[in-house]
């Protein structure tokens, strides 16, 4: 049987050939106004969640190592230990670069300003070309020089720092006191390098060094946090299987963090948030539906006179109902297509508007970005048709009770 | 074989506790191609009959026969007999105000499932017989009251009916117009055999009929 007789055929062709004669009445007018603003609405939301959502992954993933290898039992890894995990790591095929780390918590100095930052220092093997973390150096050098240093964007905002500018790190360490008290590693370095990755925590608190200058500061060269292993983007998915894998072959002398462990509560919470904003918005798509069951009986109360000719002349009841229920449910899905082109459309404007900007320390990003997902889409698509067509057939109930003779007497 | 019959049809509405006895045992007998009117005071039960003889009401006893088949008891299928056997003329005329004149005749024979191009052509061969295939892309609205009762008439015939039903065709009309119409259903009777069934109160109508029937206090009698 096709979807579609002739008769309904002919009217939705009829309609869409002259759309304005049935659906810019007043009440279908509003009806659909409501369908497209509330679609647009939805539409919106989620595609700047998604861009959220993603652009924050894309960030961590780019900023962060994929698996933090750090000693199991003890503080540091011995300089023998690091050079052997490094020829393991990198004969794996998953893995892109693994690199020795260390990471310390200093006190940064400049004028008066004091901050507490966290100091990371990369083996110094890189080449420029290698540095992962290239394209969030907004202004200076890629790599610290001997006694330069790059700081987040934001430490350098709240501390009044600008590139040349000296900057004083203090490592304060417990087991170093004398009977003058505690005495820190102290260095002075020059800004070289200013970071912005778009991660707020990150951009506020991070420093990089040369591996040099980060023993020197520690007054020692024997100390090495670990080994961050980045992979290749293909096995990203995979990282909580390698994490466990490599933990086992390799004993339990080391620990193996995948970046997931530190993220993955902050990530459910985003899909949350997401799903729960999209059934928020939801609501609007299904008071755009009450709106349509009266507009739709409003409908039919114009077109009355067309009922009551259509029965007179042989159309029964279903086909009524499904002509009915067509040329409204054009009219619908018509509104939600056109809903969530203007939902991209405004994603894109509140993406490009410079009057508000997200709170980086409140939303750890401090940018705007959409993704339209094809997926998202579709539920978008999915969802606002099948409230509209439950609405629709609401109406069309009284239609069935419209008697041919009660309508001509009152015509 | 009766084209169209009724026999002991009764009809009674209950207004205010009133009972109001609209037609009793009314018989009826139409042959094929005749004309018949049914005359009467106004409110005397005569839209009512052609209600009934259309499927349109349902009576409270009796039985009406369409081609020697039983109907009354046909309810579930009265959309389908209304589309194919029946056709329907009334006094405000009915068409669709969305549609243009030849998409209000194709309707019918889009109901019945024909395409729209084979519905559409149909349409226009009509309205060239009936003289109005100039105005074939005009909506009702931009239509003369007689040009609108054209194509009404067109509409009923699409589907070559067994009978037309009308109810005062002319009740709305002009006396130029009127006789428009008397003249299109007179030739269709007359050269097409077309069977009519015509309520009405213009005696200059009933002048065309073969055979003319009065209504009065419920009962039909042959004049």
């Amino acid at each position: 049987m096709p979807l579609l007789n002739n008769l309904e055929r002919f009217y939705i062709g009829r309609n869409l050939r002259d759309p304005r004669k049935y659906f810019m009445g007043f009440s279908s007018l509003f009806m659909i106004a409501g369908v497209i603003i509330s679609v647009a609405v939805l539409s919106a939301g989620l595609n700047l969640f998604e861009g959220y959502q993603r652009t924050l992954q894309k960030v961590l993933l780019q900023s962060l190592s994929h698996i933090r290898v750090t000693p199991g039992n003890q503080e540091y890894l011995s300089e023998s230990e690091t050079h052997s995990l490094l020829t393991l790591f990198r004969k794996f095929p998953e893995v892109d670069s693994a690199v020795p780390v260390i990471n310390l918590n200093v006190i940064a100095h400049h004028g008066n300003e004091s901050r507490i930052c966290h100091l990371k220092t990369y083996g110094d093997d890189q080449n420029t070309s290698d540095v992962w973390y290239q394209e969030f150096i907004k202004e200076g050098d890629v790599l610290p020089t001997e006694r330069g240093i790059i700081i987040g964007y934001y430490l350098a905002k709240e501390m009044k720092l600008s590139l040349g500018d000296t900057l004083l790190l203090a490592y304060p360490q417990l087991n170093r006191i004398s009977a003058m008290g505690m005495y820190p590693g102290l260095k002075e370095f020059s800004v070289t390098g200013i970071y912005r990755s778009g991660f707020y925590e990150f951009d506020r608190s991070l420093a990089m060094v040369s591996w040099k200058m980060a023993q020197e500061l520690m007054l020692s060269s024997e100390q090495i946090s670990g080994i961050e292993v980045r992979l290749h983007p293909e096995y990203l998915d995979q990282t909580d299987r390698l994490a466990t894998e490599w933990e086992m072959n390799l004993g339990l002398w080391y620990l193996f963090i995948p970046w997931t462990y530190d993220y993955s509560g902050l990530f459910r919470l985003i899909e949350v948030e997401k799903w729960l904003v999209a059934v928020i918005f939801s609501f609007l798509v299904l008071i755009a539906g009450i709106n349509i069951i009266s507009a739709a009986q409003t409908v039919m109360l114009d077109k009355r006179n067309e009922i009551a000719i259509l029965k007179t002349i042989g159309a029964n009841r279903l086909s009524l109902r499904r002509l009915f229920f067509m040329r409204i449910g054009v009219a619908c899905t018509l509104s939600i297509v056109i809903g969530q082109v203007i939902g991209v459309a405004v994603s894109y404007i509140i993406v490009k508007q410079n009057l508000y900007r997200l709170k980086g320390e409140v939303y750890f990003i401090d940018q705007i970005t959409m993704h339209v997902s094809l997926v998202n889409q579709i539920i978008v698509f999915s969802v606002a048709v099948i409230v509209m067509l439950l609405c629709i057939l609401i109406p069309l109930k009284r239609m069935d009770k419209m008697q041919i003779l009660e309508i001509f007497r009152t015509a | 074989m009766n084209r169209l019959s009724v026999t002991n049809l009764c009809k009674t509405y209950v207004d205010s506790d009133q009972r109001i006895e609209v037609l009793r045992n009314v018989d009826l007998e139409v042959m094929p191609s005749e004309l018949v009117c049914i005359t009467g005071q106004s409110g005397c039960g005569k839209s009512t009959l052609l209600h009934i003889l259309g499927l349109l009401d349902s009576p409270d006893a009796g039985k009406v026969f369409l081609n020697g088949m039983e109907v009354t008891s046909l309810m579930p299928e009265a959309p389908s007999i209304r589309n194919l056997k029946i056709g329907f003329v009334f006094q405000f005329h009915y068409l669709v105000d969305d549609l243009t004149a030849r998409e209000n005749v194709a309707l019918p024979m889009l109901i019945a499932g024909s395409s729209t191009g084979r519905a559409m052509q149909k349409a226009a061969e009509l309205l060239t017989w009936f003289d109005m295939r100039h105005r074939a892309n005009h909506y009702p609205n931009q239509l003369s009251g007689g040009e609108q009762q054209r194509i009404a008439l067109a509409r009923a015939l699409i589907n070559q009916p067994e009978v037309i039903l009308a109810d005062e065709p002319t009740g709305n009309l002009d006396p130029e117009h009127s006789l428009e119409v008397y003249d299109i259903i007179g030739r269709l009777n007359r050269d097409f055999g077309q069977t009519f069934v015509v309520v009405t109160h213009d005696p200059q109508l009933a002048g065309f009929a073969d055979s003319v029937y009065a209504l009065q206090n419920g009962v039909l009698m042959l004049e």
